[in-house]
């Protein structure tokens, strides 16, 4: 994978670090082309940086497929776009898979989702629509997440123990194989166990404490999306 | 009516959205200033929920931000800033999934099966992945399986119906495109038959039931179909339908321009250029496909639908007797089978296929012009091992 770049610091630096894009990516949503630049004014692709990511993105070896025609001899597949396999893969989990995720990852489902289908635009019946994330859909998401999580951490002895470097440790890497069907990194145990450790510090309620940490690994985009 | 219409293809911009969510994290960062505008942030700001409260403490560290507090008042800026918390929280983690350091290969390979099978039963099914398919050696094996199954042929209709058609409706007769794919699939028919099958429609309950009739052209001859496009040309041809039928079978994307006070829009209007590209002489020429479907005429407030009286038409390079042997050329071409398995792409990636899975694109098309039912054409792109690589 080309992406993988992000910097090993402290979950304090990252926030403010990854704030930006986010937003970015939400004021984006209304113009696709600020996500790429693809805008064909070549003064636009001032950023170096941007260059270089999208230039990862590309396809690196085009299969020599077929050629399809149209009824005036139009190539149809000239509209593909030039991308790599398996970089364009996050799509958001639709609402109606939630309870399953939910249940498969903490063994059970958040009460509050069964109301929640107009936070996520539900489809009507016959029809279907993909998830857009929104302020709205992303808030739902860490509440449900945190109801589910604080069902998961109100027993079991090792949300009773306050998180240290080892038991977070242990904890985050339970959560994170769990919710995201793999292994952590080094790096993102670090986070995590930053976040259980000195982040949540101020939280007195230990399982409380948990079932934040819990909820931020459901809230990723590892979870949600597939 | 302003019925001039020009072509433009959205497949790229609908992918580049996609892409966003991997992409930006690295891509954006140098470009927050100029794209927060107090507009987008106050819109976006006043979309959020509340969150539980170690939340917002957890946003004290944001403080430090690098938003304009100028641009943001402190309200405004935790509130947005709760909605973002989730992502970045774990922000560090927005990884792709391949930094995963489990134990040895047979681990890796075992988190690569286990999101395979939740890709898999999402994907083709709109589910969660069951427990033994999270523990499969070989989770794409189960996709024929998958894609013989009742939860398929309901996802893929509903995926159908909102491909082909503009909005949802609260109609069930006014639903054709749902109730016929859905049968098409359970049947195990050629999808070829969604278009020219011989079938007509009734109501019955809360089901649109699809029934065989010689007579019946998919669900192109099914007057509620008719009305529901049946549009406004003040002479009764139904223009919106003729697009419709070119969207659904080869995926012509057409946007209708916007009118001028004045403007002719009368079949005399429509002959002059520029409107007579889309209307008269191209090979999709609307006006021509018009005169091969029924007119609209209105009697009292109620839309009736009367046969065409036009006769053959020059269209598609050759002369086209009637709206049967239109949708038969349409099905029977390469742009049919290439507008199909690009919406294979859409269902099973939420994005048009790429220049980099033309393979697996022609795979698709050559399993549907061997096999012919759009169960195999899905299979075909879902069992090919990039669906799962990552």
């Amino acid at each position: 994978m080309v992406l993988n770049v992000i910097p090993s610091t402290s979950l304090r630096s990252v926030l403010p670090f990854l704030a930006v894009p986010v937003l970015w990516v939400m004021t984006a949503c209304d113009d696709p082309n600020e996500l790429t630049r693809r805008t064909g004014r070549p003064s636009d692709d001032k950023d170096g940086a941007a260059s270089e990511t999208a230039q990862a993105l590309e396809c690196t070896v085009k299969p020599d497929g077929r050629s399809y025609a149209s009824f005036d001899g139009t190539k149809l597949e000239a509209t593909r776009v030039n991308e790599n396999q398996g970089v364009n893969r996050a799509r958001l989990k639709p609402y109606t898979v939630l309870a399953g995720e939910y249940r498969r990852v903490l063994g059970v489902v958040p009460a509050g989702l069964a109301e929640a289908a107009s936070s996520f635009d539900n489809p009507p019946a016959r029809w279907h629509a993909d998830l857009k994330h929104s302020g709205i859909t992303i808030a739902k998401l860490f509440e449900l997440s945190f109801e589910g999580c604080k069902e998961l951490t109100k027993t079991g002895a090792e949300y009773g123990a306050f998180p240290d470097a080892v038991n977070a440790k242990t904890i985050c890497g339970n959560f994170i194989r769990k919710a995201w069907s793999r292994s952590a990194s080094p790096d993102e145990l670090a986070e995590c166990t930053e976040l259980a450790a000195k982040e949540l510090a101020t939280e007195e309620d230990v399982r409380v404490r948990w079932a934040y940490v819990c909820a931020s690994v459901l809230s990723s985009s590892q979870f949600l999306t597939f | 009516m302003g019925k001039t219409l020009r072509r433009e293809r959205t497949t790229e911009v609908h992918s580049t959205q996609r892409t966003a969510v991997v992409v930006a994290p690295w891509a954006g960062v140098h470009r927050l200033g100029p794209r927060l505008s107090s507009e987008a942030v106050t819109a976006r700001s006043a979309q959020t929920h509340s969150t539980p409260r170690a939340a917002h403490r957890l946003l004290d560290p944001i403080q430090v931000m690098r938003l304009p507090s100028r641009i943001l008042s402190r309200p405004l800026r935790i509130s947005l800033i709760a909605a973002l918390v989730p992502l970045l929280a774990v922000g560090a983690a927005l990884m792709p999934k391949n930094t995963a350091h489990a134990e040895g290969a047979e681990a890796d390979k075992a988190e690569l099966n286990e999101r395979c099978a939740v890709r898999l039963s999402i994907a083709l099914l709109n589910k969660s992945a069951e427990p033994k398919e999270l523990t499969s050696n070989d989770p794409q094996a189960a996709v024929d399986s998958m894609v013989a199954s009742r939860e398929f042929a309901e996802h893929f209709a509903r995926f159908t119906n909102a491909h082909f058609n503009a909005a949802p409706t609260e109609h069930v007769d006014q639903d054709p495109v749902y109730a016929l794919a859905k049968y098409v699939i359970v049947e195990q028919k050629p999808w070829a038959d969604l278009f020219v099958g011989p079938y007509s429609f009734a109501v019955s309950g809360p089901q649109l039931e699809v029934k065989a009739d010689p007579n019946g052209l998919g669900y192109f001859r099914y007057e509620p179909w008719l009305v529901r496009y049946a549009g406004n040309e003040d002479q009764g041809y139904l223009l919106s339908a003729s697009f419709r039928l070119l969207q659904n079978t080869i995926d012509l994307e057409l946007i209708p321009s916007v009118g001028v006070a004045g403007e002719d829009n009368s079949a005399t209007g429509r002959q002059r250029s520029p409107c007579n590209g889309c209307h008269f002489d191209a090979w999709y020429a609307l006006d021509k496909i018009a005169r091969l479907l029924p007119r609209k005429k209105l009697e009292g407030e109620q839309v009736k639908m009367q046969p065409t009286t036009d006769g053959p038409q020059e269209l598609l390079n050759k002369t086209v007797k009637d709206d049967k042997e239109l949708v038969t050329s349409l099905v029977q071409s390469e742009s049919w089978r290439f507008a199909q398995c690009r919406n294979v792409f859409h269902f099973l990636y939420g994005r048009a296929e790429n220049q980099c899975e033309s393979k697996v694109f022609d795979a698709c098309v050559t399993a549907l012009e061997e096999k012919k039912t759009i169960q195999s054409a899905v299979a075909a792109v879902a069992k090919d091992p990039s669906f799962c690589r990552n």
